[in-house]
């Protein structure tokens, strides 16, 4: 018998799906009729084929807002019937984070692209003009891959896509569980909420951000290929340039974004730890980078134009790389935040093979492209049939390169004859460098990165033979390769740095020389009278900056004065060359960002300071070197660095308990004097466990990072429990004059007092009343007086107790020894004065508001530049 | 000969140097056992944790250390010393990878993965990291 569900919203899932079958169709419509309107170009029929393709991609955009539209209703709304929204949110929410909960998921983040790719699309459909036909099918192709990955169409065993507008009772970790045969099971029904961590700010801006940088290198990528098409292999770079630049300003603004959110949110203290997922965005910036420099060499001298496809090509490879990386669950064991695998990793391989195939269909032509089609057809069978065979896949992939390359190097060659020999002083030569260096840098990146892919690849026969060869020749490099079990390297970051600062060097030096080059050939007069103040200034500068940071190993000052050389020069440029126009200073403002990067980098990571020192009696000896955590009891005061620290007590505001924690510092009067306070907290969870995030002090200088590594979580009534227990009492024999020390407080025996107030306690004639005037000095320095009482009355005595609620401390004079002058005093403190305390790690980052001005200037410094082109070249199409 | 022969000559060396110097530089994925035939040298280990017994960390004493047993994929279980704080719920988390070395009986591990279930991105599960050493983030 069918179950008739109460309060599902089924209906409005069937529209999702409406509008995910139509933004598919849509998208391949356009592909296929922007195809034919190139074919049938200057024809009759060109007119009505571009008429269907808009109107394909009409109806995709539309559909693509349509899904969007839905999803967001759903979460608002709270409709747990829908496993996406059942996973991704929860009732009890912040509202303003439900955009984190629409790209949390896979599903939402390739709609957010998807979403990105469209808008951009259609800014490209107006500006292309006749390179419109060729560059949209591409763009619509790329589309309709990315609408197939939310399809959720199961053909036979293989799934094509997930939906979003799967019900939970339909989801196959759901549809046999007891409950969802209930019909009401919607009635108490709450989500599974959002991951803690992206409960952040820079959540809500960090995605989308990234994510339009991820769609800009689709355009650059759509010319070039549009080019090959076309067998135009010049005029595209022009038209493209702007593409380029957007994304890498774009691009590079989302990967700081997400190192600001690393900063600010998660616990690892830092805002780059060359994880999997960090390095998987950064690769394709970096080649990106390469790519618009190169396009520039070229219009200059008509020079390098394989390259510039090439790295323009591998810029959008490489994002789909990356993508495939987080998002098909092979990173598995190595990367914090990855995605995990949804089944997709066929259908991304699909989409990443088909797009290094492309190119190289469109250099052949006749004879040649049929036998390849055939060639890389029956390749691709045999490799999907046998689940993506390494070896046939790893052809296809190289085949299809070498294709590329070699006919692109043809055609080049018919058409012009072989390339010039750049001049050793010119700036293309020099920037052409500087491209490779950066291609290198990527390269050495994405391999490291990429080792979950080549244990894959290793693993059988590679490994046998890589067995079969240490046999014959044992060393270290061959066995590890026949183990196909390699992990991360064990300190990460050491392995990167110890290549990419070289590379950082060499791509300083060039930087902040660069601008002086002349294009073709520089009068070397002018050369060294130009670069001579540069690098005098630069040096005198490296020399008082590494001095007073006290840096000394040779890598770091050098990389010091190539980052100050980069500022310098630029600068430099920028106030006598260009005397500080602005239309022309956008390069040299990027750059400069740039180079501050690097200087910030360097100063804020290389000379970060770890002041929760712990000077604990326990010395682990040298297995344990890492003593960065510390313990502070509550009302404890610790010297930290240049600051004394007191943790003063939690508090609890909604699901966060945050820990207040004073930082002080010696005034003039040489007593401690609160400079700021700093509320790290725990966020409690108690369904995907309690996330700790820290709070940091921003001064123009240097940061302060703290944060609770851990801290007992109590539940209410632990708590009441705490408050209300007392510990063991500790008794000590005092002198006047005499200090003993609670977990919080510096217990002084001020004085006796033997004129006790007759009528306060109730004595009467003949008592011998005596009080102990104790003076409670809290680390905050706020002095309380309490005075226990010791009464003999005949034989028999009796204590009068004093209880100090605000430092849950209590005293007793329980014995006094008139010949010793001692008195017996007994502390006791309560159970919660134990309990509370917090394990912190506090980390002082020197300039890194350094790094941060870079990226807004660089940001600022690329935008300028694409405006500049755009506006150009504008002016020339009205002029024209 | 050309520049541009000697640029690619140098690029594929450098190459050649990065891909050689990142396979020798990797760590392995091991088992207990494996790592105890190479004492001293660091691997990757990965594995369960043993909730029946103690998980001990003093802060008190020393707030840089917390122990714990783990059973490997082979079923060999080994008593583990951390050198950093312990991972806000640490209990909760399915599967550890931890990368360190053995010494004696024990695996010193100064780095933990965790994966704890139903966490982070995605539906299954997701994955969580503590480093000790103080030069392990940027």
């Amino acid at each position: 018998m069918d179950i008739v569900y109460q309060g599902e919203h089924t209906g409005w899932g069937t529209l999702g799906n409406l509008f995910t079958v139509l933004s598919f169709s849509g998208a391949l419509l356009a592909a296929v009729a922007y195809t034919f309107a190139h074919r049938y170009r200057s024809t009759s029929e060109e007119g009505s084929w571009r008429k269907i393709a808009r109107t394909g991609y009409f109806l995709h955009s539309i559909s693509v807002l349509g899904i969007i539209g839905v999803l967001f209703y759903l979460l608002f709304n709270h409709y747990f019937e829908f496993h996406y929204v059942w996973q991704h949110s929860n009732t009890a929410m912040p509202m303003q984070y439900i955009l984190s909960c629409f790209w949390e998921g896979q599903e939402g983040s390739f709609l957010l692209w998807t979403f990105w790719n469209m808008v951009l699309g259609h800014i490209l459909m107006r500006s292309a003009r006749e390179w419109e036909f060729t560059t949209m099918a591409i763009v619509a192709v790329v589309q309709a891959f990315l609408a197939s990955m939310l399809l959720g169409v199961y053909i036979g065993d293989v799934h094509i896509g997930s939906n979003p507008f799967l019900l939970l009772r339909e989801h196959p970790d759901f549809r046999d569980l007891p409950f969802v045969q209930q019909a009401d099971y919607l009635k108490n029904l709450d989500g599974r909420g959002l991951n803690p961590l992206l409960q952040n700010w820079w959540m809500t801006i960090h995605p989308p951000t990234l994510f339009l940088g991820f769609s800009a290198t689709l355009f650059p990528f759509a010319y070039a290929v549009a080019g090959i098409w076309r067998a135009e292999l010049r005029s595209w770079i022009k038209p493209a340039l702007p593409w380029t630049f957007f994304g890498i300003s774009i691009l590079g603004t989302g990967i700081l974004m997400g190192g600001a959110w690393a900063y600010e949110a998660l616990s690892f203290g830092g805002f780059w730890a060359w994880d999997p997922v960090e390095n998987a965005s950064l690769v394709p910036w970096l080649t990106l980078v390469a790519g618009g420099h190169v396009m520039l060499v070229n219009q200059r001298n008509g020079q390098s134009l394989i390259t510039a496809i090439f790295l323009i090509f591998i810029s959008f490879i490489l994002i789909l790389y990356s993508t495939f990386l987080t998002r098909s669950g092979i990173l598995g064991e190595s990367s914090v935040h990855a995605f995990t695998d949804l089944g997709m990793s066929g259908q991304l391989l699909i989409y990443l093979l088909f797009f290094v195939w492309l190119p190289s269909a469109f250099v052949l032509r006749d004879k040649a492209l049929i036998i390849w089609l055939a060639v890389s057809g029956s390749l691709l069978v045999i490799s999907l049939s046998a689940g993506f065979m390494k070896l046939v896949t790893f052809a296809f992939l190289s085949v299809s390169l070498y294709i590329m390359l070699n006919g692109l190097r043809k055609m080049l060659t018919a058409a012009e004859g072989p390339e010039q020999e750049e001049n050793i002083s010119s700036r293309e030569f020099w920037m052409f460098v500087g491209a490779l260096v950066l291609l290198i840098s990527a390269f050495q990146i994405t391999f490291s990165t990429s080792t979950p892919v080549i244990n894959k690849f290793l693993a059988g026969n590679l490994a046998s033979l890589f067995a079969w060869l240490n046999d014959l020749m044992p060393n270290e490099l061959f066995a590890k390769l026949s183990e196909a079990k390699l992990a991360p390297q064990q300190d990460v970051i050491k392995h990167y740095n110890a290549w990419q600062i070289p590379f950082a060097i060499v791509t300083g030096l060039l930087i902040g020389s660069g601008q002086f080059l002349r294009y073709k050939q520089t009068p070397r007069a002018e050369l060294i009278r130009r670069l001579g103040v540069v690098t005098a200034v630069s040096l005198i500068l490296t020399g008082i900056c590494g001095a007073l940071l006290e840096i000394k190993e040779v890598m770091l000052v050098m990389l010091l004065f190539a980052s100050i050389f980069a500022v310098a020069g630029n600068a430099q440029f920028l106030f006598t060359v260009l005397k500080g126009k602005l239309p022309k200073a956008g390069p040299s403002i990027a750059h400069i960002g740039f180079g501050l990067i690097l200087l910030g980098s360097l100063i804020s990571a290389g000379k970060k300071q770890f002041i929760s020192r712990n000077v604990s009696p326990f010395d682990l000896g040298k297995d344990f070197p890492n003593n960065e955590n510390i313990l502070l009891a509550r009302n404890d005061t610790v010297k930290m660095g240049d600051y004394l620290v007191s943790y003063r007590g939690d508090s609890t505001a909604g699901i966060n308990i945050y820990y207040k924690v004073d930082y002080l510092q010696n005034g003039e009067d040489g007593k401690p004097k609160k400079v700021f306070s700093l509320n790290p907290f725990i966020q409690t969870n108690p369904r995907m466990g309690n996330v700790a995030e820290p709070a940091t002090k921003h001064y123009l200088h240097k940061d302060i990072f703290t944060h609770v590594t851990y801290a007992k979580v109590e539940t209410p009534e632990e708590k009441r429990k705490a408050e209300s227990g007392w510990q063991e009492p500790s008794d000590h024999e005092l002198r006047v004059g005499d200090t003993v020390f609670t977990s919080n407080a510096m217990v002084i025996l001020t004085g006796v007092n033997k004129n006790i107030d007759a009528t306060r306690y109730g004595t009467q004639e003949g008592d011998i009343a005596v009080g102990a005037e104790l003076k409670v000095l809290g680390v905050d320095n706020e002095a309380s007086m309490v005075m226990p009482v010791y009464m003999i009355r005949g034989f028999s005595t009796a204590t009068i107790d004093t209880v100090l609620d605000q430092k849950g401390l209590a005293f007793s004079l329980w014995k006094i020894d008139p010949e010793k002058e001692r008195f017996h005093i007994r502390i006791r403190e309560k159970t919660s004065n134990a309990a509370d305390f917090i394990i912190l790690k506090a980390i002082i980052f020197p300039g890194i508001n350094i790094l941060w001005l870079g990226c807004v200037l660089m940001g600022i410094g690329t935008g300028m530049a694409v405006w500049v082109r755009v506006r150009q070249q504008y002016r020339k199409r009205a002029q024209a | 000969m050309k520049k541009g022969h000697i640029v690619a000559i140098a690029i594929i060396a450098v190459a050649i140097g990065m891909i050689i110097s990142t396979f020798l530089d990797s760590s392995t994925y091991a088992t207990f056992e494996e790592a105890m035939e190479q004492p001293g040298k660091e691997f990757h280990v990965s594995g369960k944790l043993n909730l029946q017994k103690d998980m001990v960390y003093n802060p008190e004493q020393n707030a840089n250390l917390f122990s714990f047993y783990l059973v490997d994929s082979e079923g060999l279980e080994k008593k583990v010393m951390f050198n950093g704080s312990k991972p806000q719920d640490f209990e909760r988390s399915e599967s550890v990878v931890i990368t360190g070395k053995m010494k004696g009986d024990a695996f010193l591990a100064d780095k933990i993965l965790m994966k704890c279930p139903s966490k982070y991105n995605d539906g299954k599960e997701g994955l969580k990291e503590f480093k000790s050493d103080p030069s392990a983030s940027l």
